[in-house]
């Protein structure tokens, strides 16, 4: 699958523009380009969503690992997330972790 | 439009004949062959039978109105005032003791449960006594396949003894007032019957060294380290986060984590590292007591649906063991692939097969017929309804019953039905119907306890069985059989009955003895006609080769009932019921002779 997500890093928060989905099909893509940023003081990390419509268990994994391995306990934050997203979000217990804003 | 078809065709049959023969093949064909329910292949084949104009319209409907069919399921209301009121668990707890041998134990379970089964059917004697010979074997530290065979024989070679002990007898007594206008009294067969018991049950004894000593499929599940249980995390589990590792679910105290499925089902590598997400389903393999310690102490549940919170969860579930019935339409399928959990409001926890480690999901395993299965229930689940009952046997099958005076009355109500038909004061259906009103009017039963005590499958196939062996009368095709025994075993009277007794016997090993009896009710009834012999001593062996049916466990409802909970394979009912069938079978002409000298027309 092509590459369809951009992360960023400015001073200590870091940016992921998701694409579409966040599966199987890139979650390990993505994955290998947040573990640079372990331990390199990242305080928040936002995800941009508004395109976001699939969430899958590895995409799961690499927000739970954001929030837990990346620094200690980072701020996460969702940009524009859909309503399907927070279903998700809220079936796997991640969602009282994260801040939802809208653009 | 109705069909004709009286044309002369092949060795003196009808077109409707051969109609008959071919329905009744296809009939054997596809109970033995297929999964399809007994009551919906007769009623087709009786369809097929009525549109091809073997069977008229009245005909086609006389099984359904037949005095046998009414009795039977009337009389499953008297059985249902017997059960509600305690009484049949006041016999076993005060008949059976314990014995302290295993000799012993087998004649104090079969003596008493085969008289018992002379006037109890012999499916609920089985369910009831069932739990009795567990503990029994517990005790007496053995098998419990050790004694389930025995009982299940008991039982049978014990309802034979009255008319009403079995459905197949009746069926006998009622065709025959049908043909000759006389009535059977309610012990006319108690003499061959019961000599067939006696010599049933030394046989049995003799060998018991042949009974098959299989482990026990439940204690299995009590001890034993292979097993496998699904658990769920909940989306407020607190766990959600940390790795598999960390939360305390990898390594546990009695078992292993074999698999781990999140709430996508995408594939994930099983590692240390995984972190636990709500939805998760954590497939353990080990001692289930040890694994399901994990619900309390890591929050986890049981379930086939996504709980969001701990706090929909509640105390009043319960662990009950079943077994994958023979004719089960789970055979072949999975849990997870069938609607049963979610139309049953219950769970499926863990698979065992034979004692054997089935190294998969509980809900992704391929059922097949004696499979165990632990399931989490609601406490009232009604594990004997008939939709559920169908396809599982739930073994923990307990009822506390209180006694008190309608335990006296129903018994009364009981002995005084049995006493009135047996002196024929009154006919054994205006007895079973009275008796069965008496026990709604004295409340020995609710209305809903009787109506769900009446097996509406059973009376179906019942129906069509007795349609059935109309055909094969009126068709002529009796007739032919009857000549053609003649032919072969001469115009001697005893060979006739035991040839036709041994063509029943044979074909009641492989099809239900009621739909046996049905049909070979008018071949037997011609053949001693055809000799010129009085056919009710022929009618009286044919109710005991019908009822032999001891090889196999889809012959007869009781071997089926302890197949799973026995843990017994197919062939150990051949070991030791073939040569039963043998014997008692012979017995039975032997014994019917004996009682009742052929009489000439």
């Amino acid at each position: 699958m092509e590459k369809d997500f951009e992360v960023k890093k400015e001073g200590s928060v870091l940016t992921v523009a998701l694409g579409e989905e966040l599966s199987t099909a890139n979650a390990p893509a993505l994955m290998e380009e947040l573990l640079p940023f372990k331990d390199q003081g990242v305080e928040k990390v936002v995800f941009y969503a508004k395109n976001l419509t699939h969430l899958s268990s590895s995409g799961v994994r690499v927000i739970i690992y954001c929030k837990q391995k990346l620094s200690v306990n980072p701020e996460i934050v969702f940009v524009d997330c859909n309503e399907e997203i927070l279903d998700v979000l809220d079936i796997v217990g991640i969602r009282s972790f994260i801040t939802f804003e809208k653009s | 439009m109705e069909l004709h078809n009286d044309m002369i065709l092949l060795w003196g049959l009808s077109t409707d004949a051969w109609i008959t023969i071919a329905t009744v093949i296809t009939i054997i064909a596809v109970m033995l062959l297929t999964k399809v329910r007994t009551d919906a292949v007769m009623l087709i084949a009786i369809s097929v039978l009525f549109v091809t104009g073997v069977l008229d319209a009245k005909e086609m409907c006389s099984g359904f109105s037949a005095g046998t069919v009414v009795v039977t399921g009337v009389l499953a209301v008297v059985m249902a005032g017997l059960r509600y009121t305690g009484v049949l668990q006041w016999m076993l707890k005060h008949i059976f003791g314990l014995p302290d041998r295993y000799t012993t134990a087998l004649l104090r379970m079969m003596v008493p449960v085969s008289m018992l089964s002379a006037f109890v059917s012999n499916t609920m004697l089985t369910i009831l006594f069932g739990n009795v010979v567990k503990r029994w074997a517990r005790k007496l530290n053995t098998v419990p396949s050790k004694l389930y065979l025995p009982m299940v024989y008991a039982v049978q070679m014990g309802g034979v003894c009255t008319l009403i002990g079995t459905s197949t007898n009746i069926v006998v007594a009622d065709l025959y007032e049908n043909a000759t206008g006389k009535t059977m009294n309610m012990f006319s067969i108690l003499v061959p019957g019961a000599l067939c018991l006696v010599v049933g049950i030394v046989f049995i004894v003799a060998v018991r060294r042949w009974l098959p000593e299989r482990k026990s499929p439940e204690e299995a599940f009590e001890a034993a380290f292979d097993y496998t249980v699904e658990l769920l995390v909940p989306s407020d589990n607190p766990n959600i986060c940390k790795t598999l590792g960390e939360a305390g679910l990898f390594h546990v105290k009695g078992g292993n984590l074999i698999a781990i499925r999140h709430f996508d089902h995408d594939p994930s590598v099983l590692s240390e590292d995984e972190f636990v997400m709500g939805g998760d389903r954590l497939v353990y393999a080990g001692q289930i007591d040890e694994i399901l310690e994990l619900k309390e102490t890591h929050n986890l549940v049981v379930s086939d649906h996504h709980i969001r919170s701990m706090n929909e969860i509640n105390n009043n579930y319960e662990l009950r063991i079943a077994f994958v019935n023979f004719y089960s339409k789970l055979i072949g399928k999975t849990i997870g692939g069938s609607t049963l959990e979610r139309d049953n409001n219950m769970v499926l926890v863990a698979v065992a097969r034979r004692g054997k480690r089935i190294e998969a999901a509980p809900r992704e395993v391929e059922l097949q017929a004696g499979d165990t299965l632990l399931f989490e229930c609601p406490r009232k689940t009604n594990t004997c309804a008939e939709h559920l009952a169908s396809m599982l046997q739930f073994s923990d099958f307990h009822e506390v019953v209180k006694i008190g005076p309608n335990t006296i009355i129903s018994s009364l109500i009981m002995t005084v039905m049995m006493i009135l038909t047996a002196m024929n004061v009154v006919s054994l259906l205006y007895g079973t119907v009275l008796a069965a009103l008496s026990m709604l009017l004295f409340r020995c039963c609710t209305i809903n306890q009787a109506m769900d005590s009446i097996s509406w499958r059973a009376l179906m196939s019942l129906a069509g069985s007795i349609v059935l062996g109309m055909a094969i009368a009126k068709t002529g095709i009796a007739q032919k059989i009857a000549f053609a025994v003649i032919s072969m075993v001469g115009t001697q009277p005893i060979l006739v009955m035991l040839g036709v007794c041994l063509a029943a016997m044979l074909i009641t090993q492989l099809v239900e003895n009621v739909a046996v009896t049905a049909m070979f009710f008018p071949i037997m009834y011609q053949a001693a006609v055809q000799v010129g012999y009085e056919p009710a001593p022929f009618l009286l062996a044919l109710m005991i080769a019908a009822n032999a049916s001891y090889s196999t466990p889809i012959a007869a409802s009781p071997n089926m009932l302890v197949y799973g909970p026995g843990g017994y394979r197919f062939s150990d009912y051949m070991r030791i019921g073939i040569p039963l069938t043998v014997i008692v079978t012979i017995t039975g002409v032997a014994a019917v002779i004996l009682a009742y000298p052929l009489v000439k027309l």
